[in-house]
């Protein structure tokens, strides 16, 4: 790699600027925290969320946005929630502060936080913090706040996995009982595996303890931030530095001409660095600076002078196809002969579905911090995995991966948009080397939407052709994704196969536009694709004059494109889910609906197979017994951990809280290939199976020696002799029989060929539509999931619910809109990108129906991405049920509606 | 943030001296948050902030026989919980409790609230708009769907304070303190568009700040409200908002003020809508025409003609729901 050399720094004349700690910017302030008194000089600029977590490192408040947009750092002001990070430090003086760790007394948790616990009230953990002391201030002062107060109360903390379901129920059990409702019992006998038991995590979320990564400071740690471009499409004629480079607190500035490192995951195409030149869309990375603190890293970015030549640029993906401007050839498929289906046809459907740019917005932005000691690098950084992070690193920076180590044990979500590895890791590990020092990178929330990330957005054109007798005959497709400057995703376009369609062609085109690159999000290729096939199938019925539900039932895919699949529920989904929202009883043409306020019924299903992969993990039982699971995973919120450590449990006959679960850490844990495409617990799972009996295996000849018999038999727990069944071995002796641990380690992965292990969802939707004021109101949303064995219920329901709810915020609220003239975007943030609240999150109804599957783990599938997958189309659905106008865009905005049932009204 | 000094006022008196001394560097800090964001994105970079949260006396709501007196650090919390209010100035407590979320209810101010700068995302992207004082506004031919439906520009930005609106109705009154003395005004001549000598969105000269709002009592059998379109549920802009007050007498409209939020530079008393309906019994046909008078001057801009729609709709739905009227909101 070519990277400066560290400079010798000369003898820097003072900025022009005043230093900052002369007396005037500073103020003293004596403040009770927790119930102890600190006494500090602080800047005045400070916020009291970077002097709670930087300067008297209480780390539990969290920064999510800075701007008072997301509530995660919420505290308590003499009793009363507010942001931290919207109250300057100095304010502090004289005042009673209560921060997450000050709840718990005496070693006692809260009452709420026991709750949050016992009751699954999160998934990654980052908004929990602050979402436990908006409770604890709402129940002090309303103890018996019905559910709308609640909601209403705690609308100022968001929760981007959205456990807004049982964070309510949480509340609601405490309010029951004054105490939370005890779990269910764990089953002795039963064993661990589908149990829903609580996170083995749990007590460090509830409490603040859980070190997320910008929890993480190392001595000497100097904080960076990263100068963007403000133009779509530039070159950088010159770059001067000289004038960051002279701030007092400055220790490094890089860019396009002194640090060109390749980005390789960047970009399929290989065409991508941490700086680029031409810059290729507003917020392309210009270059970075290392500071003392980021005051002055953000001051320095001021001082950089670049000189653009400004270039002509696309962001609209259909002028960009016209231009020719494409990231690789299109993708083409055809299966039989549509002209002949169309021809067969009665009704022919043809239409354009739009969906837009949505950002994952999980509520942790990106933050990196790396570390050199003498030639090994090390960097704590959220990605969802860590081995493939670490290879990408070193492969980018040209050293072998064994110098580089990559740590997470808490992340505060991803939702696809942490994985491999990200420019600014490798920034900061250049700029740790310039400086010799370590370099915390990181991004503020407007970089974390317009920088990273988001679902692609697309322009879909289909034709359908159906008989009379609801026969499908023909599909096809012609469409775009806009994949923005740079080939992160493969802008795939899913959907089709849910149905039989005998005869099918589609051609999906890769637009590049200069706007923010389009990578993964929850089922990346699923959710804007089903909007539109189930939306098509939906109009199919109605023209057909068939209700959706039969229709439905009819056509569905009973394989997977010819290959059998290994279990199949969906049917049974379907029809348990139908039942559940009374679809028989209570469904109804459109035409027949009258009132101001509409009611409507829609569906949708979907399916998920799991990526192939491979992952690893390791077993080891220690001379007492104890037992550790070291995986790679990084538990983003699914639950992955507690998961994984029940497979251990369970083959081991141990209880959840005997296994110690070691992850996220390059130097110990095993390959994992990460957590993405909803593989983890079938990958990695299938590897904690294959590792714990292994080690059963090597205990058990232990024990066998020790009971001087050929073979031991492992049963309750012991390793007996078969021949008398009363000579036992415990587990912990047959350990101790070792001279060293025992240690066992498996591999797992996923053929390519036979059967396909595929999840199934049918998801049902009750909406009121106000035909005055076109406000859309979910009442009741049914989702029934054929996901194999569900290993832990508390944990599967969760993450439904959650991939349920982001559904709903996706399908009426977000899109990241730029302007056209300029390519800037205009609302990047949680205000412009209207994620919905605790008041916009009706209770969402779950089931599971679990087939017999015949792949392990214990029979599971996957679950993550599968929720997220028909909501668009359920609600959209429900929408043209209620009013008899059907959307063809997603997000189905307020305007949308309103334009939409104008014109209905005018026909 | 650059670095600044943070002086606390302590009066009114002082933190007005302290905005003579430092004429433009400064900046006053009430809640905090309208302002702190607005340095942290760079927007504005006061040498001196002067914060007026130490001065006692101005944060509570006192009844007098004529009405109530705000001071102008009154928390919106206060102002949407206070018996009060709720009771007999119902547009007021509606508008502060529909504004963003607990969190911030809980230390913005009335004062703060009417101070607050555009919000239009041109405003406060990186874009020398006319507002800054450019020469173009970038919504007219680019992205616009939340701004003005009313109005010829030259700024086609919407009023952001959703009390401002609830303040039309209620007849409510602003003081203004500075050096160069006090005034009162009206809601309405407090907020102004923006024009090119006065590229400001209300009458405050950069070195005054508000110190009280008085509301006079509402008439006998009055009854006020605010009902606000948001994109989600909650901790949203208006998309456009309806503030009302009226005194009705079995389905006869004795008297009404209606004003509109979301659709202008400042809030629009309907004056036209008014006369349609007061003095009238409420009827479908009747209610139908205020709703088409209620949009006729409407210049919608490209993306925006939406609002039209929303406010006849919400103006049917806050008719639909009287008592008296039941039945007369037609679809």
């Amino acid at each position: 790699m070519k990277v400066l050399e560290p400079a010798t720094k000369t003898t820097k004349s003072v900025a022009s600027m005043q230093l900052p700690d002369a007396p005037e910017f500073t103020a003293n302030v004596e403040t009770n925290i927790n119930g102890q008194t600190y006494r500090a000089l602080v800047e005045n600029r400070w916020s009291l969320l970077e002097f709670l977590r930087d300067h008297l490192g209480l780390t539990g408040p969290k920064m999510g946005c800075d701007r008072g947009e997301c509530g995660a750092c919420t505290v308590l002001l003499n009793g009363t929630p507010v942001y931290a990070c919207g109250q300057l430090a100095a304010w502090s003086d004289g005042q009673e502060i209560t921060t997450i760790e000050g709840l718990a007394r005496d070693g006692q948790f809260d009452v709420i936080q026991k709750a949050f616990v016992k009751h699954d009230g999160y998934q990654c953990g980052f908004c929990t913090p602050g979402q436990i002391l908006a409770s604890k201030a709402l129940l002090t002062r309303n103890p018996n706040a019905s559910i709308e107060e609640i909601k209403k109360e705690l609308a100022g903390n968001l929760c981007r996995c959205a456990s807004y379901n049982r964070i309510v129920e949480a509340l609601q059990s405490v309010q029951a009982f004054g105490q939370p409702m005890t779990a269910a019992a764990a089953n002795n006998s039963g064993g661990v595996v589908g149990q829903a038991l609580p996170r083995i995590d749990s007590a460090e979320r509830v409490t603040g303890e859980a070190r997320y990564s910008a929890d993480i400071y190392v001595p000497g740690m100097l904080y960076a931030r990263v100068l963007r471009s403000p133009y779509p499409h530039a070159r950088i004629k010159s770059i001067d530095t000289s004038r960051a480079e002279k701030l007092p607190g400055v220790r490094a500035v890089i860019h396009f001409d002194n640090a060109k490192v390749k980005w390789a995951s960047g970009d399929s195409n290989g065409d991508r660095f941490i700086f680029n030149n031409p810059a290729r869309y507003v917020g392309d990375a210009i270059a970075a600076v290392a500071a003392d603190n980021r005051h002055i890293a953000e001051e320095a970015l001021t001082e950089i002078d670049v000189e653009y030549e400004p270039l002509e640029f696309t962001i609209d993906m259909e002028k960009a196809l016209e231009q020719e401007k494409v990231l690789g050839p299109a993708s083409l498929f055809s299966r039989g002969n549509v002209d002949e289906g169309f021809e067969a046809a009665d009704i022919v459907f043809e239409g354009r579905f739009t969906s837009a740019h949505h950002n994952n917005a999980q509520l942790e932005p990106r933050v990196a911090l790396a570390m050199w000691e003498a030639d090994r690098l090390t960097v704590w950084t959220p990605t969802q995995g860590v081995a493939n992070c670490r290879a990408q690193i070193a492969k980018d920076l040209g050293i072998p991966v064994s110098k580089v180590r990559v740590i997470v044990k808490y992340m505060g979500g991803g939702f696809g948009n942490k994985n491999q590895n990200h420019d600014f890791e490798l920034m900061a590990a250049v700029m740790a080397r310039v400086a010799r020092r370590p370099v915390r990178i990181e991004f503020t929330r407007k970089e974390d939407f317009t920088a990273v990330h988001g679902r692609w957005p697309t322009i879909q054109y289909y034709r359908a052709g159906v008989k009379q007798n609801g026969v499908l005959t023909a599909l096809t497709m012609r469409a775009i994704s806009g994949m923005g400057p740079y080939r992160k995703g493969s802008g795939a376009i899913s959907g089709k196969d849910l149905y039989e369609f005998p005869n099918v062609r589609t051609e999906i085109h890769f637009a590049a536009t200069n706007v923010t690159t389009s990578a993964n999000y929850r089922a990346p290729s699923e959710s804007q694709g089903v909007f539109a096939i189930e939306s098509i199938i939906d109009e199919l019925a109605y023209r057909i004059q068939m209700n959706p539900l039969d229709f439905r039932l009819k056509n569905f895919s009973r394989d997977a494109d010819g290959r059998p699949f290994t279990s199949c529920a969906l049917e049974e989904c379907i029809r348990n889910g139908a039942e559940r929202i009374h679809w028989r009883a209570e469904w109804a043409h459109p035409k027949t609906k009258k009132g101001r306020i509409r009611h409507g019924l829609g569906m949708g299903i979907g399916s998920f197979a799991a990526e192939a992969g491979i992952s690893a993990a390791m077993v080891r039982v220690n001379r007492d017994g104890s037992v550790q699971l070291f995986v790679g995973v990084t538990d983003i919120g699914t639950g992955a951990k507690t998961v994984l450590a029940q497979l251990a449990a369970e083959v081991l006959c141990l209880g959840l809280d005997d296994i110690g679960v070691v992850s996220g850490d390059t130097e110990c844990t095993p390959y994992s290939v990460g957590e993405s495409g909803s593989r983890t617990t079938i990958q990695t799972g299938g590897a904690v199976v294959e590792a714990a009996r292994d080690a059963i295996k090597q205990l058990s000849a232990l024990a066998a020696r020790r009971l001087k018999i050929p073979e031991a038999e492992f049963k309750t727990g012991r390793f007996a002799d078969p021949s008398d069944p009363s000579r036992t071995v415990t587990f912990a002796e047959a350990a101790r029989l070792s001279p060293v641990a025992i240690l066992s380690s498996a591999s797992s992965g996923q053929q390519g060929t036979g059967p396909v292990r595929t999840s199934f969802t049918a998801q049902f939707a009750k909406v009121a539509v106000d035909m005055l004021t076109g406000e859309v109101k979910v009442l009741r949303y049914v989702a029934v999931q054929d996901c194999g064995t569900i290993l832990n219920p508390l944990l599967s329901t969760s993450q439904i619910k959650g991939g349920v709810l982001q559904g709903l915020s996706i399908a009426l609220h977000e899109q990241l809109t730029w302007d056209r003239l300029t390519g800037v975007p205009l609302n990047a943030g949680y205000h412009g990108a209207k994620i919905i609240t605790h008041e916009d999150a009706p209770q969402i109804e779950v089931e599971f129906i679990e087939p017999a599957e015949p792949n392990g783990p214990f029979g599971a599938k996957s679950v993550g991405e599968l929720p997220i997958i028909p909501t668009v189309a359920s609600v959209a659905n429900a929408i043209y049920n209620a009013t008899g106008v059907r959307y063809y865009s997603m997000p189905i905005t307020r305007d949308q509606i309103i334009n939409g049932l104008n014109k209905a009204s005018e026909e | 943030m650059k670095p600044f000094q943070h002086i606390y006022a302590r009066d009114t008196d002082h933190a007005i001296e302290l905005l003579r001394t430092y004429e433009r560097r400064a900046a006053v800090v009430s809640g905090g948050s309208d302002l702190l964001p607005m340095m942290k994105e760079r927007l504005v970079a006061p040498e001196i902030v002067i914060n007026l949260q130490r001065i006692s006396g101005i944060a509570s709501v006192i009844s007098e026989e004529w009405g109530v007196r705000i001071g102008c650090m009154t928390t919106l919390h206060t102002l949407e919980s206070h018996p009060v209010l709720r009771d007999r100035f119902t547009a007021l407590a509606e508008a502060a409790g529909s504004v963003a979320s607990p969190q911030i209810r809980n230390v913005a101010t009335i004062g703060g609230n009417l101070s607050q700068r555009s919000r239009c995302w041109y405003y406060r992207g990186p874009f020398h708009c006319w507002l800054k004082g450019g020469s173009e506004c970038f919504a007219v031919n680019g992205e616009n769907k939340h701004h003005a439906i009313f109005g010829d520009g030259p700024c086609y930005m919407v009023q952001a304070s959703d009390i401002a609106t609830a303040l039309y109705v209620l007849g409510g009154q602003i003081t203004i303190a500075g050096p160069r003395g006090q005034r009162t005004l009206t809601a309405e001549r407090f907020f102004v568009s923006p024009t090119a000598g006065w590229r400001r969105e209300n009458a405050l000269e950069p070195d005054e700040i508000v110190t009280e709002v008085l509301v006079p009592a509402p008439l006998p059998g009055a009854r006020s409200g605010f009902m606000k379109a948001m994109e989600r549920a909650a901790w949203d802009a208006a998309i456009i908002s309806i503030a009302f007050s009226v005194v009705e007498d079995g389905g006869l409209i004795r008297s009404i003020a209606l004003a509109l939020g979301g659709v202008a530079a400042t809030p629009l008393r309907a004056c036209e809508a008014e006369l349609e309906l007061v003095g009238k019994m409420l009827s479908p046909d009747i209610l139908r025409r205020a709703c088409e008078t209620l949009v006729r001057d409407a210049r919608p801009m490209s993306q925006n003609a939406y609002k039209l729609q929303l406010l006849k709709g919400y103006m049917q739905a806050i008719f639909g729901n009287h008592s008296c009227v039941q039945g007369c909101a037609t679809v």
